[in-house]
């Protein structure tokens, strides 16, 4: 009889709703800590896109503003990268169209670069194209340019 | 309730289980919610600052062009002996967007090339009657607004 009456007895019934409100109080937290995991995750990720993204800007300005001076992109890449730079495809040094490929950020991230020049008589004008990419998937690019005179650079 | 029934119900009442855990959530949520806030604002300033300097080198890249142009006419202008005609006719003819003005041994050519909205570059070269080029200014600026638009509303002295 008296373990009748705890199984079911009407006197166990705080403990019945205590039990209740944790089962449901759990499954609410479960959910929640699904969909709050989800956005802390997304939030990590766009982070750390926006800090490579960062990174690669940088490398870009160095690179385009070394290119203005030298009119040279291995001389620029050697300039901006020094030791870390591994060149996976040189730029042909004598041709108007040379392309190369270098591997950063310890391969993770790759830089190509299309470079064309116009001779006129006055001197060379060369325009460079950096693409950065990770994983094929473009993450930024940049168009800058050089001229060299043939007679020395111009005054400023 | 007698003692004994007291002694069997768990010692937290009904209601304080779910108060400790929506107030868990709502703190996580907040949390969460200001990370990503934190992540997308950055994410949207990088890329607001890389598309400027796509604009910064496309009209550096212009004004390298033309730079180019300009100093071919000077050198070609230098080579037949009368400077200052050759160079400021073909430039007149060739070139667009450029104002000349005489200086002493030569000619200023002044243009600008436009960024954005708000920002050109604006570069003046000094070509010499040798056909040498001298970078007097090569700097960015803001965009001149029309000085009817942008005066104070403030009363003149006339009615």
């Amino acid at each position: 009889m008296s373990a009748l009456k705890a199984f079911g007895g009407g006197k166990r019934r705080p403990i019945n709703l205590f039990f209740a409100e944790i089962i449901i109080a759990l499954l609410f937290f479960s959910v929640s800590g699904a969909v709050i995991i989800k956005v802390f995750a997304t939030a990590d990720m766009k982070s750390q896109q926006s800090a490579r993204l960062e990174r690669v800007i940088i490398l870009a300005q160095s690179i385009a503003e070394a290119y203005s001076e030298s009119g040279d992109f291995n001389m620029a890449a050697e300039l901006v990268f020094g030791d870390d730079l591994v060149v996976e495809k040189p730029a042909a040094a004598d041709s108007n169209i040379g392309e190369a490929t270098l591997s950063i950020e310890n391969g993770s991230v790759y830089l190509r670069a299309h470079e064309s020049r116009v001779f006129t008589d006055a001197g060379e004008l060369s325009n460079l194209t950096v693409i950065f990419t990770a994983n094929e998937d473009e993450i930024y690019s940049l168009e800058c340019s050089a001229y060299i005179r043939n007679r020395g650079e111009p005054d400023e | 309730m007698n003692k004994k029934d007291r002694l069997n119900t768990s010692g937290l009442g009904v209601g304080y289980v779910s108060v400790m855990i929506i107030f868990a959530v709502i703190c996580l949520t907040i949390f969460a919610v200001l990370s990503f806030s934190a992540a997308s604002s950055s994410d949207g300033f990088n890329e607001r600052s890389g598309d400027y300097l796509k604009q910064y080198y496309a009209a550096d890249s212009a004004a390298k062009s033309k730079l180019a142009q300009l100093d071919e006419i000077a050198m070609i202008a230098a080579e037949t002996g009368f400077f200052e005609d050759e160079f400021e006719s073909a430039v007149s003819e060739q070139i667009d967007g450029v104002s000349l003005s005489r200086i002493a041994g030569g000619f200023s050519v002044i243009w600008t090339e436009k960024i954005n909205d708000r920002q050109e570059l604006s570069v003046e070269v000094g070509f010499t009657s040798d056909g040498d080029c001298e970078i007097m200014r090569w700097q960015t600026g803001t965009i001149s607004e029309d000085s009817s638009d942008s005066h104070l509303g403030v009363w003149d002295g006339s009615f």
